[in-house]
């Protein structure tokens, strides 16, 4: 009779588990569940509109030896969001942007059929997305359709993107889900200048996350990720150098990797405020896919006040290091069913800090008015290097 | 099977659940914009575009492959 029982006893245990976290998500004093982004009354603005102009720059002192990736880029951007009613938000950004690429890269004579691998020195891209935001059932719902489009010379993507979070639960512990889906229409030119049929990208992406604070100073957040992506996921413009018995490059062939991917990742950040305004943080982040590629790294950041008048500084220093896909292959002799020489893809240690400064400038027309600037940079194991920085106004009300 | 992982989180969330509640008066150092765990928008998109395009995934810290905001 007690084994009959035993069923039972597990069904009262899980309405158990329900029940205590549904007291936890009672916030407690009468204090609502908090914004759709926090499980605190943390401030969230009915709207805001910034202007931000960036600046990077990018040097090449190793990679591929068959492709010069120093690049120049210059944009504007615009980011902006107000409340159209009382639970929907839109939301829309714009980005002009500049790139440069640095001369043209002589090929060796060795190879049959190429001499340049730079079409095009300089180019303007143009980034546009459109959403909204629908909050239900007082915000524990999110729900955020839109539309984007990218422009550039030899690519084009435009589609559509939908996003839905839900808290699960609020207090102290917030258990949050999200989704995210894409689907991108794609149209690009092959690195030799021939088109590619048109084609396409779908993206989803879910998390699952956990935040618990566990005093009045310490929050921590885990979060679990899964990405899956199917379609044209190899670069057209991306090729891949064919060599010899003597180590000379002889051939350029297409770059063919396969048309789906899934990666896992683990987010673990905390968070420790010794006064209001300082805060301490660490994250920790890792990922594999099943291309073979792992990704780990560290951030070790600080947030504090500077100066008077609410000024901020943080800084932030960011160590990864990537294991490349098993696709990666630097000096091929035969074309293989999936390769590519995409240097993003391969393995280094990528080390960048960074430093970020905002000063309130106060209330202006019914608006709080904000400086914000930034300076950062990276530098990868394989020679590849950038600096970089912004600076931009926004105001929010 | 069943009752061993619901016993566990049993055990797990009432150690969570013996942790300090923190009141809404203690509440003012993690709310404050120092605490939360993703920086300023627009500096975000900086670091995505130069971090995030120099390595094999799409974003970090729970940053969205999707172009959506995934960041908790």
């Amino acid at each position: 009779m007690l084994s009959q029982l035993l069923p039972l006893v597990d069904l009262l245990v899980l309405l158990l588990l329900v029940g205590m976290l549904s007291r936890s998500a009672l916030a407690d004093e009468g204090v609502p569940l908090g914004g759709p982004l926090s499980p605190f009354v943390l401030h969230q603005p009915d709207g805001f509109v910034a202007i931000d102009l960036l600046v990077f720059s990018q040097w090449d002192d190793g990679g591929d030896p068959l492709v010069d990736e120093g690049f120049r880029y210059e944009a504007l951007r615009l980011d902006f969001q107000f409340k159209a009613a009382d639970p929907v938000s839109v939301r829309g950004t714009a980005v002009v942007a500049y790139l440069q690429n640095d001369p043209l890269l002589v090929l060796p004579s060795t190879i049959a059929n190429a001499h340049v691998t730079s079409a095009s020195t300089d180019f303007v891209t143009l980034d546009a997305s459109l959403g909204t935001d629908i909050l239900l059932d007082g915000g524990k719902w999110i729900i955020s359709p839109g539309l984007f489009y990218h422009h550039q010379w030899a690519y084009l993507a435009a589609g559509l993107d939908l996003d839905v979070r839900r808290i699960l639960a609020g207090g102290d512990t917030t258990l949050r889900m999200t989704y995210n889906g894409r689907y991108a229409f794609v149209r690009q030119v092959n690195w030799d200048g021939s088109p590619v049929i048109d084609d396409h990208r779908i993206t989803n992406n879910a998390i699952l996350g956990w935040t618990q604070v566990l005093s009045p100073h310490l929050i921590t957040n885990v979060s679990f990720q899964y990405t899956n992506q199917a379609g044209l996921l190899s670069s057209t413009l991306q090729f891949v150098g064919l060599y010899n018995a003597a180590g000379q490059p002889v051939l350029l062939v297409d770059e063919v990797l396969p048309r789906i991917r899934n990666r896992w990742q683990l987010n673990l950040r905390t968070r420790y405020t010794t006064f209001v305004g300082t805060s301490y943080g660490l994250d920790l982040s890792g990922y594999a896919d099943d291309w073979g590629l792992v990704n780990v790294a560290i951030e070790p950041n600080v947030e504090t006040p500077i100066f008077r008048g609410g000024a901020r500084l943080r800084l932030w220093y960011r160590v990864s290091d990537q294991k490349g896909t098993r696709y990666f292959t630097a000096t091929p002799q035969t074309a293989q069913p999936y390769m590519t020489q995409n240097s993003n893809l391969g393995s280094f240690v990528n080390q960048s800090p960074g430093l970020a400064l905002l000063i309130p400038l106060g209330g202006r027309a019914k608006g709080e008015w904000m400086l914000r600037s930034s300076l950062l940079g990276f530098y990868r194991s394989d020679g590849i290097f950038g600096v970089g920085g912004s600076l931009g106004f926004s105001v929010e009300w | 099977m069943t009752k061993g992982w619901a016993w566990s989180l049993l055990v797990a969330v009432s150690v969570l659940e013996g942790c300090a509640t923190t009141r809404f008066h203690e509440r003012e150092r993690l709310a404050d914009r120092a605490a939360a765990f993703d920086q300023d928008r627009q500096i975000l998109y900086l670091r995505d575009k130069i971090e995030a395009a120099r390595e094999g995934g799409f974003g970090c810290f729970g940053g969205s492959a999707a172009g959506g905001c995934g960041c908790e």
